[in-house]
């Protein structure tokens, strides 16, 4: 009697053998792909988020420089965010406030506390950008 | 049981099972194949990805980095000088009689040449990023705004990058135009006032 049974349950078995190193090889691809993504995405998004904060702190600095000259032209008038700035970051808040010297006997005139503050969406720290602008003394010395 | 050491001693049977051999052989290729075509796409994918983000980090850092540098060498040369004369690519300080500052802007580039006595002293150079426009605007006699407007994300600007490499490029290469349906690109502008005690000094 002729018998092939050996070789052929040897082909099956490697034919299972092989079918399963099919899913593992998939398996593998799988985890190689979703490790490479699950790094990649969080890492452009933050980049992508320092890169807008670099921007907003510049852009307030200007606008708070901006500001300090207006403030200094017109000398007591209202505070308020410039058209561009608030074009372009609509959410951003602007608060003045009151500043005192540490030394109150000098008697000199406070200052005026301007702040920028923008929120930057949900569970991130806030942004806050400041400039205080001291009056001018003169007559006095150094 | 027979041990096969030649293909002559294969009977039919056999050569069955060899033929079905040969089919699991090409899936397995094919699958093969495309696992390594996928995870390719995947490393080309991510490798572009990161470029483009370098690409446009460069640009930034340039942007802020010319930006903050200029605003501050404007600021101080306002301080110091008193009636402004300007037009839309070029203004004129002058902080003293021998003194003159003269500020002149050339496809993304600014330049600044402060000459004494006609020589030229001190000479600077702010380079913005490829598809910036910068523009000075004469508000009042004491009053000057530099407008600069951000390059359009939707318009690929020639590779060379800055303003100074697309010189020698017409203006429809340098400056392409941006299509009116696609969002406005970002606008920064800096005031420039005059002191009050340098406004009324005549040049």
């Amino acid at each position: 009697m002729r018998s092939v049974t050996v070789l052929s349950v040897a082909g099956g078995g490697h034919n299972r053998s092989r079918a399963g190193s099919f899913a593992t090889e998939m398996i593998i691809a799988a985890i190689i792909t979703g490790t490479t993504m699950a790094v990649l995405v969080p890492g452009l998004a933050a980049v992508g988020q320092q890169r807008q904060m670099q921007k907003f702190e510049a852009f307030a600095r200007i606008e708070l420089n901006n500001l300090e000259q207006a403030g200094v032209e017109q000398s007591g008038g209202t505070w308020a965010l410039s058209e561009w700035f608030h074009r372009r970051y609509p959410d951003a808040e602007l608060t003045a406030e009151v500043v005192a010297m540490d030394q109150p006997e000098a008697k000199l005139p406070g200052g005026v506390r301007l702040q920028i503050s923008r929120r930057n969406g949900a569970g991130q720290v806030a942004q806050h950008v400041s400039l205080v602008i001291w009056p001018e003394v003169t007559g006095g010395t150094p | 049981m027979k041990i096969l050491r030649y293909p002559s001693d294969r009977t039919a049977t056999e050569g069955c099972e060899m033929l079905r051999r040969m089919g699991s052989m090409l899936v397995s290729m094919s699958v093969n194949m495309a696992l390594i075509a996928a995870l390719s796409g995947v490393c080309g994918l991510c490798l572009h990805t990161v470029l483009k983000a370098d690409r446009s980090e460069r640009s930034t850092v340039l942007l802020l980095n010319s930006l903050c540098r200029m605003e501050q060498q404007l600021r101080g040369d306002l301080r110091r000088a008193g009636p402004v004369s300007c037009t839309e690519s070029e203004m004129q300080l002058q902080p003293g009689q021998a003194t003159r500052i003269d500020w002149s802007i050339q496809r993304g580039i600014v330049s600044r040449e402060e000459s004494v006595n006609a020589q030229v002293s001190h000479r600077e150079r702010y380079v913005f990023p490829a598809g910036t426009q910068v523009r000075f605007l004469q508000e009042t006699p004491q009053r000057v705004l530099v407008r600069i407007q951000e390059p359009s994300p939707f318009v690929r600007y020639p590779e060379a990058g800055n303003g100074g490499a697309v010189l020698n490029k017409p203006e429809a290469v340098a400056l392409p135009v941006i299509p009116a349906s696609t969002v406005s690109t970002g606008v920064i502008e800096i005031q420039l006032v005059v002191p009050s005690q340098l406004a009324g000094v005549s040049p």
